[in-house]
């Protein structure tokens, strides 16, 4: 069975695999120990906290098989964006430049580093190692950390964001970032991710542009990359867009991937959810037509599973309880997940 | 003999045919009647005393060749600009991108708008005609205009800047223009250039008010910021010897350097003095070395190019030629000055 669980730091070892296997394209998993354990630490600690407003508390699950114990993927969110380090993107901005006299009507982009997000919740460290598993795991790793923000809201910012990663050429190299970052940080993509993953990010206003810059000067590709994902992301991207994330004009300022966001009340993943008291009984497969996440909601011993049920009569097997760690009479969380 | 004077009515016809002549990146002098004749009628008020209080004079001169009675080329100072239209430049400049945490240090060179040269006086609007690039006219037409200057600093300002056309390939593009300006114009160079000497106020309208980073612009327009034309590069040189500086200003469309001095520094100002006229039929030539001699009347203006002989440090011979040329007389004081800065 696959769960979505709070990480451990006996999960430590794993996790730097992952690190590993995601090569240091996310800023949020450098391969780097003291980094990773510092957020299961932040996650072990958050999770006892007793919070009334969101500050600097961050949140980290991964994905388990629990047959084989194998941590197949891991994702996070960020309570409060900017309370422990400055968070940056860039912002599209369009100028207007006009002349009457010469009849020239000129609509330039300019990208504008900014700090809009600060203060919004982020979700962060998306990763799966493994693209053959089943379209719910995707889900479980994308979707559960959605259930667990509409469970505890006064933990979390009403505006939430994540960011997309960026397209990569065929010699796995971001056009955004060699046309623009690398005039500016002088090292490759990677060693820039890495390195900002793991330093508090104070340099990057010491070392990216502080002028608007004109988009018409990029080169080509580095424009056409600007808001586009990963071609292996966009699964991710339009699972985020079908459940009320958005673009606003935002854009990573390493790899020019899109900024989604959407305010908490949009979020159908969030909305959507309802709960049930548990029943535990056997049910007769063919009446198993609905996929949906199933979670407690528990801090320390969160636990989300995705299961087929039958939406007139929700039961869960004896396993699936146990895995929840509940027991008949305990209130369920459920999302129905649509079909595709 | 060849002898500078102030542009007069009755040289409308001669420079509509200079103009002819001028081809295009010559924004200066465009083949363009109405152009013409707004520029002569500037240039003429600029030249009646009443008007000396003008701030922004055009001060329009011509070389005419006495013997053929031809117009042998123009040149001109602007008393001061950007006072009505704005004067565009950009600056090159440096940030310093630094992270001590990260051990990266960049210089990053910039490009920003300004209008820092408001109110300086400008050397503009030089043309020699073919037939006549030779026997040092370029140096003639070029160098009588400091020699005006030095004689009526007054109506200048203290600073003075010349604008170097900016490189161009084979073809006449300015690849600084294909890499940055284009973008911003959606015309074409030739018609952007030629629009800025009429009317600058497009410029601030349709180009970057940003700061640019130089080093996100193509390798190809950074490689000739400041890179002057070949055509131009002896009238760099000349300004250079005179003592003129490229100090990190360029053109907003080609990135041609702008040369910039004190006019009180420069070689032919500082160096120019005054001696008195003596007439005399036989003139013997000190040395082989040109000087350049002016008048000191403001309307009737003059200025030749002829070796000289000084009695002594006061005094100068001239024949009769050059006097009535010079439109002086014996006992007149002139200025004059070596034409060319002598060797180091």
């Amino acid at each position: 069975m696959l769960i979505l669980r709070p990480v451990r730091f006996s999960d430590l070892p794993a996790i730097e695999h992952l690190a590993v296997c995601a090569g240091n394209r996310l800023t949020t998993l450098p391969n780097n120990r003291d980094h990773l354990a510092e957020l299961i630490n932040s996650t072990q600690k958050s999770l006892q906290q007793q919070v009334d407003s969101p500050s600097q508390q961050s949140y980290h699950f991964v994905l388990e098989d629990t047959e084989s114990t194998e941590i197949l993927g891991i994702s996070g969110i960020e309570a409060n964006v900017g309370t422990t380090s400055p968070f940056y993107s860039f912002r599209c901005d369009t100028l207007e430049h006009q002349s009457s006299e010469l009849q020239i009507r000129n609509t330039i982009n300019t990208l504008t580093l900014c700090q809009d997000y600060e203060g919004a919740t982020r979700l962060c460290t998306f990763f799966l190692a493994n693209n053959e598993l089943p379209e719910y795991a995707l889900k479980l790793l994308s979707l559960a950390r959605l259930m667990f923000i509409g469970q505890h809201p006064q933990r979390f910012n009403d505006q939430l964001m994540l960011e997309l990663q960026g397209e990569i050429d065929e010699h796995k190299q971001s056009p955004f970032w060699q046309a623009l970052g690398q005039h500016f940080f002088n090292m490759d993509f990677k060693r820039a991710n890495y390195l900002i993953g793991i330093n508090s990010k104070g340099f990057i206003a010491d070392l990216m542009p502080r002028h608007p810059v004109y988009v018409p000067l990029l080169n080509r590709k580095a424009q056409q990359a600007m808001g586009k994902v990963r071609p292996d992301m966009l699964k991710v991207e339009s699972l985020f867009t079908s459940i009320g994330f958005n673009q606003q004009g935002y854009i990573s300022i390493f790899d020019g991937g899109p900024t989604l966001e959407a305010k908490t009340c949009n979020i159908s993943a969030i909305e959507q959810q309802f709960t049930t008291t548990l029943i535990i009984d056997k049910p007769d497969q063919a009446d198993l037509c609905q996929q949906y996440l199933i979670s407690n909601n528990q801090l320390r011993n969160y636990c989300c599973i995705s299961a087929s049920l039958n939406p007139d009569n929700i039961t869960l097997t004896a396993s699936q309880a146990q895995q929840l760690n509940l027991a008949a009479g305990d209130t369920l969380y459920l999302l129905a997940l649509s079909a595709n | 003999m060849m002898v500078i004077r102030p542009i007069e009515a009755k040289d409308g016809d001669a420079l509509a045919k200079l103009a002819k002549i001028t081809g295009p990146g010559f924004t200066s002098l465009q083949d363009n009647t109405e152009v013409i004749e707004n520029k002569l009628a500037t240039a003429l008020s600029a030249f009646d005393q009443p008007n000396q209080d003008q701030k922004d004079a055009l001060f329009l001169f011509v070389l005419e060749d006495l013997a053929e009675q031809q117009i042998a080329g123009i040149c001109a100072i602007e008393a001061a600009v950007g006072l009505s239209d704005p004067w565009y430049n950009f600056r090159t400049g440096t940030l310093v991108h630094a992270s001590k945490e990260l051990n990266v240090y960049n210089q990053m060179q910039t490009l920003t708008i300004s209008n820092d040269h408001t109110g300086y006086s400008e050397l503009c609007t030089l043309f020699l005609h073919p037939d006549y690039r030779h026997s040092k006219n370029g140096h003639l037409l070029s160098k009588c205009r400091f020699l005006f200057m030095a004689e009526f600093p007054q109506r200048f300002n203290q600073k003075l800047v010349a604008e170097m056309r900016g490189y161009s390939d084979e073809n006449g593009i300015s690849p600084f223009w294909e890499g940055l300006g284009k973008h911003f114009f959606s015309i074409d160079f030739t018609k952007a250039d030629q629009m800025s000497s009429i009317d600058k106020a497009f410029i601030a309208e349709l180009m970057p008010k940003y700061t640019l980073y130089t080093e996100l612009l193509p390798k190809s327009a950074q490689e000739v910021i400041a890179h002057t034309h070949q055509n131009t590069i002896p009238a760099r040189k000349l300004l250079e010897r005179e003592g003129m500086r490229y100090t990190g200003y360029v053109d907003i469309f080609d990135a041609g350097p702008t040369l910039e001095a004190n006019v009180a520094d420069i070689r032919a100002v500082k160096h120019s003095r005054y001696v008195k006229v003596q007439i005399s039929e036989t003139v013997a030539n000190d040395s082989n070395d040109l000087y350049l001699i002016s008048s000191t009347a403001f309307e009737n203006f003059r200025c030749v190019m002829s070796p000289i002989e000084t009695p002594d440090n006061h005094l100068i011979k001239l024949d009769a030629d050059t006097a009535q040329a010079l439109n002086v007389t014996n006992g007149s004081t002139v200025r004059i000055v070596p034409l060319i800065a002598p060797k180091r």
